[in-house]
């Protein structure tokens, strides 16, 4: 029967709207006999298209009427059902990619505008009392705790070697920052309180956006709509039961263009397989906390600063974030709508808003993100000007800097370069290329080596002398971390009294008893503080 | 060269000739002339070194190749000063540096005790009650320290951990355990609210590795008291999961090593009985069934039977809920046992919950 055969969503050059074909399908049609001006009975079968020929008006009945099922299904999960069973080839979407310009490719995908710097905050309700005064100096222990204990004071059995260090350090250190940050901020947003948390549950969203013409196999030279698979897993993510508030209107027009790519998606590199088709928001429909807060990411080692600067992709990191930032919460949001009943011919009659903090460790931006329309079928998009919004920040600069103290013993020349270790006269020829953050009293001297005296600059590996300094740092325990901030100056310009610039400083005792040198340095830290955080 | 010695290079060279290759099959695509025969090649002469009593042998192990007519030179034997850590042997136990003449027993986390709770109140020279203390369960009992809807909270926790939380069907023990448990804490903290004092903690996450129980953290630590301690067992299979008396056991010496700990960087090494007892707490579970503990560390004399002993109160098999459907029961279509837990227990929770507030209300 015409119904167990493969279904399209493409209405090929029908003219007709959706709405009209589909009354048409379901209702009784115009009586083109005598007027019958209050008689709706039709007397005669309506007339229709065939549902099993080999013809246009056929395959788009045939569409109508699976999009009347989905329609008239009565859980949303047995919509999600209908809309995900039928398995095809289709484009596995990684947020968190190497590809080249990725964020530009996945804007198209999603149908996305990027923005940069955060979206507007609200106004402010005469109503309602002000917000107690953030307690930043709380917040800032918690932080600092949360890093010395996992960098730090943390035993480990064994320890740990560098390429393990992202896994067994800097992972349950974002568990930890999330978690007493939640913990803290939940005086202020009752919300937070009641929300559930998520450790690495996966996030799964499907969704259709345009067509292409297939290219070899039995139905060579049909059109066919293009699939798109996302199966995300954020580091954390913190669900609520109510829905957080919108941005901007729903039907808000950004002058912003979307980029349009011009080649297929095969050229990002983007490949395509045929599995299961989920949708899933970390969480099964059942569950009251449907609606997304922030979610959390850790970007993998494979794509840290470092080993971009190596390859000569400076210009990728903040691609990297960007990408992960567009892919990660349209699934997540994407996944919200659905759960709620809305899919590309049941537009979102509200928007879902969610945010999210892209890291590796070091570097943190800040995102958030407005869904407006799932409409992205080829059929859907005809008439559809709405957009999903994404704000984003630049990375912030996280720089951790190492000291070494003068020694008492040997006041003479002793290597004070970023390794902090005494013995090594090494230093990187260019690493103020290598390393553009550390200026000023941070930036990386010349150093002679303590045992030869000679001044001779040798490269100094980067990322061994981090390990090393590590751990000789912290044997002896003087550590003193920096947190310095490259931010818009537009915006701190323009900032009002809901964003506050904050005096963000780090700084440990040192516990050894041989010098004393701790010094400290006051940087400037922007933090976001809207009220629905 | 690869094959040092003279013969086997001969033996190469041979088979060589032969058209063979170096395993002694023939080459890829070579053809060999003359009868197979399977006769074994005759062994090579050994390379043997004349000792003419009274005579100087001249070698040429001044000329460092060799020469015909020269003795063949006897070595010393080679001595390497290093050895891959591949061939490397231990030297004998009563040889090793860090040799102690008395045996020191090593407990961790997959350590089962084969008496359970008895051997472990007598390694650690306690005193077994049964229940909570007092002042736990008056905090468990106290109207005021309960969450609003938190029969209706850990029933949906319980969905989350047991059914929602992943796209299967029937999730495993191995991931709904610590989902569970983290999720009572989030709940539990929820509490922070009214007791901002609950903000002053920290989780450490030392559960996948055992961390040197003898000093757990650096010094400068600034949450330095071990408050409660969570011990999960969520292995998927019955026999690699400890059976409940075992677990205690377990739950009791990690109390205990913690306040051992805690005792020695407040008082120092010497054993002595504490003016000030150290409490620590404990809750073991496999995702259905609890156990809770309090110890109280009195004394760190544990060399002698008699003297203060330290105290443990157990409440032991606390059920959450007695069994989760994750499919609904249908005999005859009609529906006999719906989706959710059965055998609910809210007891289990406020207990959880005063053993979390402890210390802080």
């Amino acid at each position: 029967m015409a119904a167990a055969r493969c279904w399209r969503l493409v209405l090929r050059g029908s003219g007709l709207s959706l709405h009209t074909a589909a009354e048409a399908a379901v209702k009784a049609p115009e009586v083109t006999g005598p007027d019958v001006a209050a008689a709706p009975v039709a007397r005669y079968p309506p007339v229709v298209a065939s549902l099993t020929a080999d013809s246009k008006a056929a395959r788009q009945r045939r569409v109508e009427r699976w999009q009347a099922t989905v329609h008239a299904a009565k859980s949303v999960d047995e919509k999600l059902r209908i809309l995900t069973k039928m398995q095809f080839m289709k484009y596995v979407v990684y947020p968190q990619t190497f590809a080249l310009n990725a964020d530009r490719w996945y804007q198209s995908f999603t149908k996305t505008v990027f923005l940069s710097g955060l979206p507007p905050p609200p106004p402010a309700r005469p109503d309602t009392e002000p917000a107690p005064a953030l307690d930043v100096v709380a917040l800032r222990d918690a932080a600092c705790d949360c890093l010395l204990q996992e960098h730090f004071f943390l035993r480990r059995k064994k320890r740990v070697p560098l390429y393990l260090e992202h896994e067994a350090i800097t992972s349950p250190f974002l568990d930890q920052l999330v978690a007493s940050l939640t913990g803290l901020l939940s005086a202020r947003n009752p919300a937070l309180a009641n929300a559930a948390l998520d450790c690495k549950r996966p996030v799964h969203f499907y969704w259709l956006r345009g067509e292409e013409i297939i290219s070899h196999g039995h139905r060579k030279g049909r059109v066919d709509a293009l699939r798109y698979q996302i199966n995300d897993k954020p580091h954390n993510q913190i669900r609520i039961s109510k829905q957080l508030p919108e941005f901007v209107p729903l039907d808000y027009s950004v002058p912003v263009e979307i980029p349009v790519m011009n080649c297929k998606p095969d050229k990002l590199p983007l490949f395509k397989r045929q599995y299961e088709n989920t949708i899933f928001i970390g969480t099964k429909t059942a569950d009251p906390h449907c609606y997304g807060h922030t979610q959390f990411h850790l970007l993998p080692d494979k794509l840290k600063r470092e080993r971009l600067l190596k390859q000569n992709c400076a210009d990728q990191i903040e691609v990297v974030f960007r990408a992960n930032a567009i892919a990660s919460l349209f699934a997540w949001t994407g996944a919200q709508a659905m759960y709620q009943g809305f899919w590309s011919e049941a537009d979102v009659t509200r928007p879902f808003v969610s945010q999210g903090v892209i890291t590796d460790g070091k570097y943190f931006s800040f995102f958030c993100y407005q869904l407006n329309t799932l409409a992205l079928t080829a059929q859907a998009d005809q008439n559809n000007p709405r957009k999903n919004i994404c704000w984003g920040t630049q990375t912030t600069i996280y720089a951790m800097k190492w000291m070494e103290k003068r020694s008492n013993k040997n006041p003479s020349t002793r290597a004070s370069h970023c390794c902090g270790l005494s013995c090594c006269g090494a230093q990187a020829p260019d690493a103020q290329a290598q390393r553009p953050w550390l200026t000023g009293p941070a930036a990386p001297r010349h150093v002679g080596s303590s045992q030869t005296g000679a001044r001779t600059r040798v490269p100094c590996i980067g990322r061994r002398t981090l390990n090393h300094c590590a751990t000789r740092e912290a044997r002896r325990g003087k550590t003193v971390l920096l947190k310095k901030i490259q931010d818009n100056e537009d915006r701190i310009a323009n900032c009002n009294s809901t964003y506050k610039s904050v005096d963000f400083t780090i700084r440990v005792r040192s516990k050894s008893s041989e010098n004393e040198v701790c010094r400290e340095s006051a940087c400037v830290v922007k933090q976001l503080l809207d009220p629905i955080f | 060269m690869a094959l040092a010695s003279r013969s086997a290079r001969l033996a190469l060279a041979r088979l060589g000739r032969l058209g063979l290759g170096s395993c002694g099959a023939p080459r890829r695509g070579a053809y060999e002339w003359g009868v197979r025969s399977t006769r074994k090649p005759e062994p090579p002469p050994p390379d043997r070194v004349y000792e003419i009593p009274g005579l100087e042998p001249i070698t040429y192990a001044g000329k460092m190749h060799f020469m015909p007519g020269l003795a063949r030179p006897v070595f010393p034997p080679w001595d390497p000063d290093w050895t891959p850590p591949k061939f490397r042997r231990l030297p004998p136990l009563h040889e090793h540096p860090l040799y102690k003449d008395q045996a020191c027993y090593v407990f961790h986390q997959r350590c089962r005790l084969l008496e359970g709770v008895k051997q472990a109140l007598w390694l650690t020279k306690t005193k077994l009650i049964e229940g909570l203390p007092e002042k736990v369960l008056s905090l468990a009992d106290d109207p005021r320290n309960h969450i609003e809807n938190q029969d209706e909270c850990v029933l949906n926790v319980i969905f989350h951990a047991r059914l929602w939380h992943s796209t299967e069907d029937i999730p495993k023990r191995e991931t709904y355990c610590p989902v569970i448990v983290d999720s009572l804490i989030q709940l539990c903290k929820s509490q922070i609210l009214k007791h901002p004092s609950l903000a002053r903690r920290i989780c450490a996450q030392n559960n996948m590795l055992s961390t040197t129980w003898n000093r757990g953290f650096r010094e400068g630590y600034p949450y330095p008291y071990p408050h409660t301690l969570y011990l999960l067992e969520s292995a998927n299979l019955r026999p690699h999961r400890f059976q409940p008396d075992q677990l205690r056991a377990k739950m009791i010496l990690f109390a205990f090593g913690n306040a051992l700990a805690q005792a020695r960087l407040l008082y120092g090494n010497d054993t002595k009985v504490l003016e000030q007892p150290v409490v620590v707490q404990s809750v073991g579970t496999d995702g259905r069934v609890f156990q809770f503990l309090v110890l109280q560390l009195n004394t760190t004399d544990l060399a002698s039977d008699e003297g203060v002993k330290n105290l443990v109160w157990i409440d032991s098999d606390q059920l959450l809920y007695e069994h989760f459907w994750c499919l609904p029961v249908v005999r005859r279509k009609a529906v006999v046992e719906p989706v959710g837990p059965t055998g609910f227990q809210p007891e289990t929770f406020r207990k959880f919950l005063a053993l979390y507030l402890h210390g802080a209300v």
